[in-house]
């Protein structure tokens, strides 16, 4: 088990589309070290972090697992069955899931979990967001804008009409057995965000 | 610096697409850095109902609205993938605006463009890429010119360039017409409408 320490960060915010702030990615994304980084968003494209990468070495991998899970495909969850072998030559640095994980089995967060495991760095970063107070979410992943200010503004795709499975640390290891949880943050807007390492 | 839209380039996509296809210009003016400039002369158009197989070169500016399969290599010019326009290509230009659908990698020297209209699975490799929220992009962005794949894509490009300049300085009189697998041969004088480049292509209506 981690050392995991959920920390509150700023007030309570309310209103779908509010603009949160999101310490451990904003940590990740200006960390200072020049090393060229391979990063993966399973998330669907998106400017602002396309425009935050540039200049930085190395490069983006770009899955949209949430396009997947719209079109129904079978293994949405799993990024190396979305974008073929020829983009996986590198090992990834940095994997960023948004919420993906809450829209997950058990089953599939375990597959998941070894899929990153396989395509994942030594010094590899997993972020994701967990839904933590609201008991009902969107039926389909929400879609986020990072600002300029690393500051996350987050779309609702839709009523929320589907339960939120309120994954805690503990039960996203047992279900993730290749990650181990390195730090959560409490978000203003209800959501737990979550840094993970490779076991 | 990223992702703002110059509205001089929507102008430009828009006049183009209502082009005739006599557009092409005997005088080909290379794209200024900054897109949109200098683009009013004209651009070469691949119409709706074009499709090409093969590969393209040219040294002017090309707007596509139609289907395109193969190569495409506009070194020091820009291409415009149109709302209506269908890429399964691999595509070095200088600067690359996407509004359709490309299968494939794009290469540019200068700048990737991609709206919220365009669908894109493959690498794009540019040392600045703005990418407008809405848009379908599977694939990976690599906005490092350092990068070994950029020089890969690029050193073939000056290559190409180099052998192009001697050729002039020879005077050869150079047709543009026919692309041997060798040095690209593409002028900009007296050429025919880009979509003619298409060589050894077969060019036919979709």
């Amino acid at each position: 088990m981690s050392n995991a320490v959920a920390t509150p960060v700023g007030p309570k915010s309310s209103g779908a589309d509010a603009r949160v702030s999101v310490p451990l990615l904003a940590e990740l994304l200006t960390a200072e070290d020049r090393r060229r980084r391979v990063w993966a968003d399973l998330g669907g494209a998106q400017g602002g972090l396309t425009a935050n990468l540039s200049g930085k070495p190395g490069h983006l991998l770009v899955a949209d697992l949430p396009r997947a899970l719209l079109d129904g495909q079978a293994q949405w969850y799993l990024p190396d069955s979305i974008l073929p072998g020829r983009f996986w030559r590198e090992p990834v640095d940095r994997f960023l899931c948004w919420d993906l994980l809450n829209y997950m089995n058990g089953n599939e967060l375990g597959a998941l979990s070894s899929c990153l495991a396989r395509h994942g760095a030594n010094d590899c970063r997993v972020h994701a967001l967990i839904q933590y107070s609201g008991k009902q979410m969107s039926e389909y992943p929400a879609r986020f804008t990072l600002g300029g200010d690393l500051r996350l503004t987050v779309g609702e795709t839709g009523p929320a009409g589907r339960q939120t499975p309120r994954y805690s640390p503990k039960a996203l290891e047992k279900a993730m057995p290749d990650l181990r949880v390195e730090r959560t943050l409490l978000l203003n807007n209800g959501m737990q965000e979550f840094l993970f390492g490779l076991r | 610096m990223f992702n703002k839209r110059e509205s001089s380039e929507s102008e430009t996509s828009s006049h183009a697409a209502t082009q005739p296809q006599a557009a092409a210009t005997k005088n080909p003016t290379p794209a200024a850095p900054a897109a949109g400039a200098g683009r009013a002369s004209g651009q070469a158009i691949i119409g709706p109902t074009i499709s090409i197989d093969g590969t393209l070169k040219g040294e002017e500016d090309l707007v596509v609205e139609g289907r395109v399969k193969g190569t495409i290599e506009l070194k020091s010019n820009t291409l415009t993938v149109g709302s209506k326009g269908t890429l399964d290509a691999q595509v070095y230009a200088h600067t690359i605006l996407v509004e359709g659908t490309v299968k494939g990698d794009l290469y540019a020297s200068e700048r990737i463009s991609i709206r919220a209209s365009a669908r894109i699975d493959g690498n794009i490799l540019a040392p600045r890429i703005s990418l407008e929220d809405g848009a379908k992009f599977r694939g990976s962005v690599d906005m490092d010119p350092e990068s070994e794949a950029f020089r890969e894509a690029f050193k073939k490009t000056s290559g190409a360039s180099a052998d192009r300049e001697r050729k002039r300085n020879r005077g050869e009189k150079e047709t543009g017409k026919q692309d041997t697998g060798g040095p690209s041969p593409a002028s900009g004088t007296g050429q025919p409408h880009a979509a003619e480049q298409g060589s050894k292509a077969g060019t036919s209506a979709a």
